[in-house]
């Protein structure tokens, strides 16, 4: 169990929560929830509801997709200090991924709703939520420009999907 | 209660749950007390020390059964009821003994009585914990538990020494009357105590786990987990060594039982007052042993030499009574067996299975407790039933057993090191963080020298800091020696910093870690300095004056962040205006021309509250910064206010003018500060803040009214006769929301109100939907659905104010979801808050299978709304009282249809005349007389409109109408353009409603943007950017084509070609990296660009924007990482498993 004082310590050394003050954080210290997943266990599902943003305190989880029946794609894998779930976080849209610890996992969770409550309240924390979510979307972007370096045909079409 | 609260650590909000459950303990510790030592002791003396032996038989052989029944009910059954229902089972056991005693010999009633509620016992205690655990988050249990062991101890220690007395005065089946009492007290108290703890948690039905989002490990069943268990136990040597120790134990504490009964039985005529006593002895030693004695043997010898304790004890004991038999031995041996052992083996139990790996630790207790547990109970019956006639064997099986006790308590000391080191071995430092109830960690030099080891030997900064935690949490004071070298060696800044976070955070004290922090406060890095400067003040307190002086040399210091970090210290002292130079300093920030400064050193302001400071502040409230005023007056909603003094009477009038701010969150914040003055001069105030566009000003407005209470009412209810609608709602809610038998109606009214809109919506929907190829009628399409939309969140806001919020939020959420049995179970719910036909109304807008038409019928079989032409429609769109920007969309929509509608038979337009008014210079064009007769006197209305936009917006609309008479719009528009350079809003909204990027947010929002945008003109050949630009620009094509091209050494090669209605750039809205691609303009081109800054100023001003580009953002993640997903290798789990491992 880890005291508010920990949770805050371990929050601020997460790029998710750079932007936040430590009062900031208190309030979501307070209020995220920890969980511990033994190895192999599914932290979610493809197809669950999201709005929960998941923080790895120590182990190590998958991110999967099922191509086919018995047949899965590893998309990432999210160590200590990431966090995953972002993208379905604030619109509680659910899941097209599954979740799965990888170790025995230690995780801190957090709803969605006290955070778009902060951020109503702080419309600086807004801004610096906008950038962090930026972030992650170019890295995305760059590595799907990677992926595609070789294949110039596909950029053009990658190009027209994405702007 | 202050200082209670301090001294006990209990939180002000928790005492009254704490008192409950206290209430609870006292009266059901101290009836078991009198009642269970009563039946002892009359079983004891009637039928002699042998029945302790049945005793032992049947407890053990019903615990394990017990067992198997009480896990089928305890995950199904709410937790609250199903403590009530122990209860209630433990006065209808009671009841049947005394029943039974009046037709059996009541010794032997006793006995059945004594076995049934040791079973019934462990029932009530393993559910007493579930029940704690749902009245308090683990954080304040982990506080309230020893609070909670304390009145547990009381209950047995007054009951203990109060039962003489009452064995002299009550026969024992009256004894077993006033426990039964005891318990109806206990029931009543469990089943009412919902009622009276208001806001306290959800008692948790585990049954109903519906919706909850998170994975749900497989509960295991009974049999399964002690199969786990024993599984476990063999593997394990400490687990194995653990269960023998327990085996052992519980043999000889039932040869124990025997044999002091044995002794004792005899020599005293109340054996029940004299076991009572001894009860409540053994209650004191094991309460001061869980107090004070466990957590100093602990820190000061390690867990596992304080494993020792006990059992060796236990020998000296057990070696008394079998050499000297007498009263005081077997007294002794009494509490060997009680008090001792709940004292020290269960704790320390506890702490040993923290070296078991935490997946498999559950499983492994229950096994030991369940199983091992009544088999050594039943191996010491066994040894009875051998050995029981001859005392001299029994005597010398008591000392061997002892012994052997001890022994084993050596092998476990030695198997514990080794469990601990194997798992830092493996890295799994799950024990580390003590969980539950414990408030004792294990500070073993084996474990820290090991967790030193691993500090030493971790690389990254995130490993660092996680086991400077772990050393911090578990070492106490032995930590510093491992800590304090690590900081100093620790190469990065970032890593100093927050390791030095960590220290302080953990609390540790002493001289040594004030020359730490001391030392970093001169380190280069400006972090360090600030992580020792929190340090210190955490050790030293805010008031020392040594340290004040620290601060004030940090206020000169280079780096900013000190400087204003020492500013906020000093701001908190309450001397700020003492200290000159950072006075002086303030002063500067807050002349300066950092924005960025000047709001911090506002907050400073805000933080000194003295009034010379407050009226600075004021000052600020006129900033032109919406950052500026934006801080000012969140600093003042902070303040305790009214001040008493005559600054209050400032604060109103300069707050007062800011409830017309155009930052939502300024105007919230005004409303909160006016809020605090209950004063009748500021009621009208409040009032007419209901009317605020932002949804969350206006019910900040309401919650501060329904909190004036009565007072208000009157004027609230003058507020029912508004012409506004909005006001008129929000007035009827604070008056439900006051009164709710009064002023209840008036909620159905407005509920009624806004279904009737909906409704009528949905028809202007239906007429406008065959003209959706004009894009002004695809937004206002957009615009009345989402005006929908509101207008429904409306009426789940207007329910909440008449009944539970709650409630309401989950129907909310239901009726969105996909199942139709989640959708129809919201509309059961809202029939029962409602009435059938509303909660049919609302919840068929949901219901994906309605056809429009459909809704419509309804519509109109309810609430008598009529299907409405297409000239109707346009006619109330523009009459609309809701907002200027939806008239001027009415008259863009009338524009672009008016040369569809129906015309007007023997008044065809003449089309010269049309041509001829197109040339004129004024560029004014009559109303086409061939126009429908409502449309015309629509068009006629905007024209005489005092308003000039919409005027123009009439006139443009006008020259829309006879240019496609003329069949020529689009040389109209082209020299619409040519001539201004600006485009209206309306188009702009429709050309960014058209851009994916922006389809979801809601029109009054993009209504802001628009505002933001600008279009240019751009001609053939222009490139717009290159590669390596730095841009932070979305560009729309209007008109024109541009080619995307992607730069190569020998030139470029052509990627897209982008029409009309296309854009690009988009991520430079969020990103600043430089441009992968250029773009060159193919046609002459018409633009519209969207800009960074500007959107994110308006974000500043209106949260619900940014929240709106978050979605954007999230969607467009999840889109990006569907197509990486797409790129991904796909391969058995398997395979990925054994990548793991050697990954």
């Amino acid at each position: 169990m880890l005291s508010t004082i920990d949770r805050i310590i371990f929050l601020k050394e997460v790029p998710f929560f750079h932007g936040m003050t430590i009062e900031q954080l208190k309030i979501l210290a307070a209020l995220c929830e920890e969980r511990l997943f033994e190895k192999d266990a599914h932290i979610f599902n493809n197809g669950d509801p999201g709005g929960v943003l998941y923080v790895v305190v120590n182990g190590r989880v998958g991110i999967e997709q099922e191509k086919r029946a018995g047949s899965f794609a590893r998309l990432a894998d999210v160590d200590a200090y990431s966090y995953f779930g972002e993208a379905n976080f604030f619109d509680n849209n659910p899941h097209s991924t599954s979740a799965v610890a990888v170790r025995d996992t230690l995780i801190l969770q957090l709803r969605r709703e006290p955070v778009i409550e902060l951020a109503r309240q702080n419309p600086n924390l807004a801004l610096e939520l906008i950038n962090v979510l930026s972030e992650r979307l170019r890295e995305n972007n760059s590595r799907i420009s990677e992926l595609t370096r070789s294949q110039p045909d596909k950029l053009d079409k990658l190009y027209n999907a994405f702007g | 209660m202050n200082w209670l609260n301090k001294i006990l650590n209990v939180r002000s909000n928790e005492w009254s749950r704490l008192l409950f459950i206290a209430v609870i303990l006292i009266f059901s510790n101290v009836g078991t007390t009198w009642a269970m030592n009563t039946a002892y002791a009359a079983f004891v003396k009637e039928v002699g020390a042998q029945s302790v032996i049945w005793v032992q038989l049947l407890s053990s052989i019903l615990s394990i059964l017990f067992m198997f029944v009480y896990t089928a009910f305890v995950d199904r059954v709410d937790n609250n009821r199903l403590f009530a229902y122990i209860i209630a089972i433990g006065v209808v056991i009671k009841l049947i003994s005394i029943t039974l005693a009046g037709v059996i010999s009541p010794a032997w009633a006793f006995l059945g009585l004594y076995v049934l509620s040791m079973v019934w016992l462990a029932a009530w205690g393993a559910q007493f914990a579930t029940y704690v655990n749902d009245l308090f988050d683990i954080q304040s249990a982990k506080r309230t538990w020893p609070i909670i062991l304390a009145a547990a101890s009381i209950g047995g220690i007054t009951g203990g020494f109060t039962l003489q007395f009452l064995t002299t005065r009550l026969s024992p089946l009256s004894i077993i009357w006033i426990w039964v009492l005891t318990d109806v007290v206990a029931f009543g108290v469990v089943w009412v105590m919902p009622i009276f703890i208001k806001g306290h948690k959800k008692f948790s039905k585990t049954g109903v786990k519906s919706g909850k989002p998170f994975a749900q490990n497989e509960e295991t069943s009974y049999l399964q987990g002690m199969k786990d268990g024993l599984g476990f136990t063999l593997q394990s040597g400490l687990l194995r060594w653990m269960a023998i120790g327990t085996l052992i134990l519980m043999a000889l504490m039932s040869l124990l039982e025997y044999y002091y009964n044995l002794i004792l039985a005899p020599q005293f005529d109340d054996y029940a007052g004299f076991l009572g006593k001894l009860e409540g002895v053994s209650s004191i030693i094991s309460l001061l042993i869980l107090f004070f004695g466990i957590g100093w043997m602990t820190r000061s010898w390690g867990v596992k030499d304080t494993n020792l304790v006990y059992p060796t004890l236990n020998l000296l004991i057990c070696g008394g009574v079998a050499g000297f038999p007498t009263a005081l031995t077997a007294s002794l041996a009494f509490i060997t067996r009680k008090g001792l052992r709940s004292g020290f083996q269960e704790t320390i139990d506890a702490l040993l299975f923290n070296a078991v790996p935490l997946r498999i630790k559950g499983r492994a207790r229950a096994f030991v407790g369940g199983m091992i547990t009544p088999l050594g109970t039943l191996t010491g019956v066994f040894l009875l039933w051998v050995l029981g006639e001859t005392i001299g064997l029994l005597r010398g099986a008591i000392a061997l057993l002892a012994l052997i006790y001890l022994v084993s308590a050596f092998v476990t000391r030695h198997q514990y090191t080794q469990a601990l080191v194997k798992m830092l071995e493996e890295e799994d430092y799950s024990f580390l963080l003590s969980e539950g109830a414990s408030n004792l960690s294990v500070a073993d030099p084996a474990t820290l020298s090991r967790l030193q080891k691993k500090l030493e030997e971790s690389a990254s900064h995130e490993m660092r800091i996680f086991m400077t935690q772990l050393i911090a949490q578990v070492g106490g004071a032995e930590s510093l020696s491992i800590l304090i070298p690590a900081i100093k060696a620790a190469p990065e800044p970032r890593t100093r910093a927050s390791m030095l976070d960590v220290v302080s955070a953990a609390g540790l004290r002493g001289g040594k870690i004030r020359e730490l922090y001391v030392d970093f406060l001169t380190d280069p890095d400006a972090q360090v300095r600030q992580a020792a400067a929190s340090g210190l003040e955490q050790l030293l307190g805010a008031k020392d004056p040594w340290l004040q002086e620290q601060w004030l040399n940090m206020v000169g210091d280079s780096d900013s962040h000190i400087s204003l970090y020492a500013l906020q210290s000093l701001a908190g002292t309450g001397g700020f205006y003492k200290f000159e130079p950072a006075t002086q300093k303030l002063d500067q920030l807050l002349q300066g021309d950092s924005i960025e400064d000047k709001r911090n050193a506002i907050d400073v302001l805000g933080m000194i509250a003295h009034p010379k400071s407050i009226e600075r502040l004021l000052f600020f409230l006129e900033d032109v910064n919406d950052q500026i005023r934006l801080a000012a007056i969140l600093d003042l909603e902070k303040l305790a206010l009214p001040l008493g003094s005559a600054l209050d009477t400032k604060i109103l009038e300069k707050t007062q003018s800011l409830l017309h701010d155009p930052v939502a969150r300024v105007r919230q914040a005004a409303l909160q500060v006016i809020g605090k003055f209950k004063d009748k001069k500021v009621y009208p105030l409040l009032v007419s803040a209901l009317a605020d566009k932002n949804s969350q000003v206006c019910s900040t407005a309401v919650n501060i009214l329904v909190a004036i209470g009565r007072d208000i009412a009157p004027m609230a209810q003058a507020e029912l006769n508004s012409t506004n609608s909005q006001i008129h709602k929000m007035a009827a809610v604070v008056l439900s929301r006051i009164n709710p038998r009064q002023f209840g109606s008036l909620i159905d009214k407005s509920v009624s109100n806004n279904l009737n809109n909906i409704y009528q919506n949905i028809s202007l929907e239906q007429a406008l939907t065959p003209y959706n190829k004009y894009y002004s009628v695809r937004v206002q399409l957009a615009a009345l659905r989402e005006g929908n939309d509101n207008l429904i969140d409306e009426i789940l806001y207007l329910l909440s104010a008449i009944h539970d919020p709650q409630i309401l939020n989950v129907i909310g959420e239901s009726l969105h979801s996909d199942s139709p049995e989640t959708r129809n179970l919201a509309l059961e719910a809202l029939e029962s808050l409602t009435s059938p036909q509303t909660a049919a109304l609302i919840a068929s807008l949901f219901e994906p299978s309605m056809a429009p038409m459909q809704l419509l019928e309804l519509g109109h079989g309810t609430l008598n709304v009529e299907q409405v032409n297409i000239v109707q429609a346009l006619e109330k769109l523009f009459s609309s009282t809701n907002s200027r920007l939806f008239n001027l969309l009415a008259l863009h929509v009338v524009g672009d249809i008016g040369a569809d509608l129906p015309k007007t038979p023997n008044q065809q337009g003449d089309i010269n005349r049309l041509l001829e008014a197109l040339e004129t210079p004024s560029g004014k064009v009559d109303i086409d007389p061939a126009l429908p007769m409502e449309v015309r006197s629509l068009l006629e209305k905007a024209l005489n409109n005092s308003d000039l936009l919409i005027q123009q917006a009439a006139q443009a609309a006008l020259q829309k109408i006879s240019g496609s008479r003329l069949g020529d719009v689009e040389d109209v528009v082209l020299k619409d353009r040519e001539e201004s350079k600006e485009i209206s809003v309306i188009e702009r909204i429709s050309i960014l409603k058209e851009v994916p990027f922006f389809r979801d947010i809601p029109i009054s929002q993009l209504e802001n943007l628009a505002m933001m945008c600008k279009e240019k003109k751009y001609r053939k050949g222009t490139r717009i950017f290159k590669t390596g630009d730095l841009g932070e620009t979305l560009y729309i094509v209007v008109e024109g084509q541009v080619g995307i091209e992607q730069e190569k050494r020998g030139g470029a090669t052509l990627l897209a070609t982008l029409g009309n209605n296309s854009y690009f750039g988009e991520m430079s809205l969020f990103d600043k990296s430089p441009r992968s691609t250029s773009a060159v303009v193919l046609k002459d081109s018409f633009i519209m660009e969207v800009n960074r800054a500007p959107i994110f100023a308006l974000t500043m001003q209106n949260p619900d924007l940014a929240l709106e580009l978050i979605n954007v953002l999230s969607q467009r993640i999840r889109e990006t990482s569907d197509r990486l997903a797409d790129t991904a290798r796909s391969r058995p789990r398997e395979l990925h498993k054994l990548f793991d491992q050697f990954g």
